[in-house]
């Protein structure tokens, strides 16, 4: 089979095994050491940098306030700001999402998830909800699935039964792949899981941290 | 909505760190990753994603077990080029995730006019050790 994929691009293409990359926490750790600045473009947190400070140079700088407050919350407690946002970023990124197409589906809009609870790695991603009613869920199942053959056991088909089984319909059969992007650029999250969520099925859970 | 839409996702199991799968694929096209694991190229664009629902153990179901891969790859081929396009974008990914022995599955709204009709789960595939890169 790799004949045909060599026959297509007309090139011999590597094997993944022979592939070698920066793993992103040595390009930060090298980044910080060299520049002595890291992380704001990545999306790393205070505590992230705390924990990374302390693992280069071996002894602990001031924790910051957020590492405080967190250590002293029980883990079902929603912060008041998704980590990794300070308030006026956090009021950028909900005008982002409102104003996107994301608002098309509903205006219950909330962060959940590691960065809504605390506990998120600098390699976390951030998981934006939209909260419908299960009317409204299967409306916009309806559209966003309009052309899909019922009976067909397709994989398409087998996503949406998935979806409907759930209570999640995901970014990308939302549209919201572009919207996800323009977020990873101007906030620097690894990933960003934008989902439209039926109230009361099994994603529906906080805690939450409603958009701004 | 009521423009065509050729966009879709392939999930994988690919026992290779993101960077390197999305690099490798990139080089199908003569491209390169952002940081983020986006690949632009003109025929198409496509994300390489962590899926968030990996099931070790529900991802070797024959016939569901592709929702629970370890990689969820959205494609979204150039709208302009049309559906030939697109089926050549998607088999492309497809065949190369193939030739690397990893199980890959296709959903879209052109399955059947994929090789194997976008699905392929390599002959006496070996499931592995959960990754050390959890």
């Amino acid at each position: 089979m790799s004949e045909s994929v060599e026959s297509l691009t007309g090139a011999k293409l590597p094997s993944i095994s022979e592939i070698k990359v920066e793993r992103p926490f040595e390009y930060q750790t090298e980044k910080y050491k060299r520049e002595g600045n890291l992380g704001e473009d990545l999306g790393a947190t205070a505590i992230d940098l705390f924990l990374l400070k302390r693992a280069i140079f071996g002894k602990s700088p001031a924790a910051p306030q957020s590492l405080k407050t967190i250590g002293g919350l029980p883990k079902t407690a929603a912060l008041e700001m998704p980590q990794g946002l300070i308030e006026a970023r956090f009021a950028k990124f909900s005008q982002m999402v409102r104003e996107s197409k994301a608002s098309h589906y509903g205006t219950d809009i909330r962060i959940h998830g590691s960065r809504a609870v605390g506990d998120a790695k600098a390699t976390s991603d951030i998981d934006v909800a939209i909260r419908v009613s299960p009317e409204k869920f299967n409306q916009i199942i309806k559209q966003v699935f309009k052309d899909v053959k019922p009976g067909s056991r397709s994989a398409a088909e087998k996503t949406m039964l998935h979806a409907i089984e759930t209570g999640k319909i995901h970014r990308r059969q939302l549209g919201l792949r572009t919207l996800g992007k323009d977020i990873q650029k101007e906030f620097g999250f690894p990933d960003v899981d934008i989902s439209v969520i039926r109230k009361g099925g099994a994603f529906d859970q906080g805690p939450w941290i409603p958009l701004k | 909505m009521s423009e065509i839409d050729f966009g879709g996702a392939i999930y994988t199991d690919a026992d290779a760190e993101i960077e390197k799968l999305t690099f490798a694929l990139s080089q199908l096209f003569n491209s390169l990753p952002d940081k983020w694991s986006n690949v632009e190229t003109s025929v198409g664009e496509f994300s390489v994603l962590k899926n968030d629902e990996f099931d070790e153990q529900m991802r070797k179901d024959n016939e569901d077990g592709f929702l629970y891969y370890r990689y969820l790859i959205e494609v979204e081929p150039n709208k302009e080029l049309g559906e030939e396009n697109a089926v050549a974008f998607v088999s492309k990914l497809l065949e190369y995730l193939w030739s690397q022995g990893y199980p890959a599955t296709a959903a879209c709204g052109y399955e059947d006019a994929l090789p194997n009709k976008g699905k392929l789960i390599p002959e006496n595939h070996n499931w592995g050790e959960y990754y050390i890169w959890k």
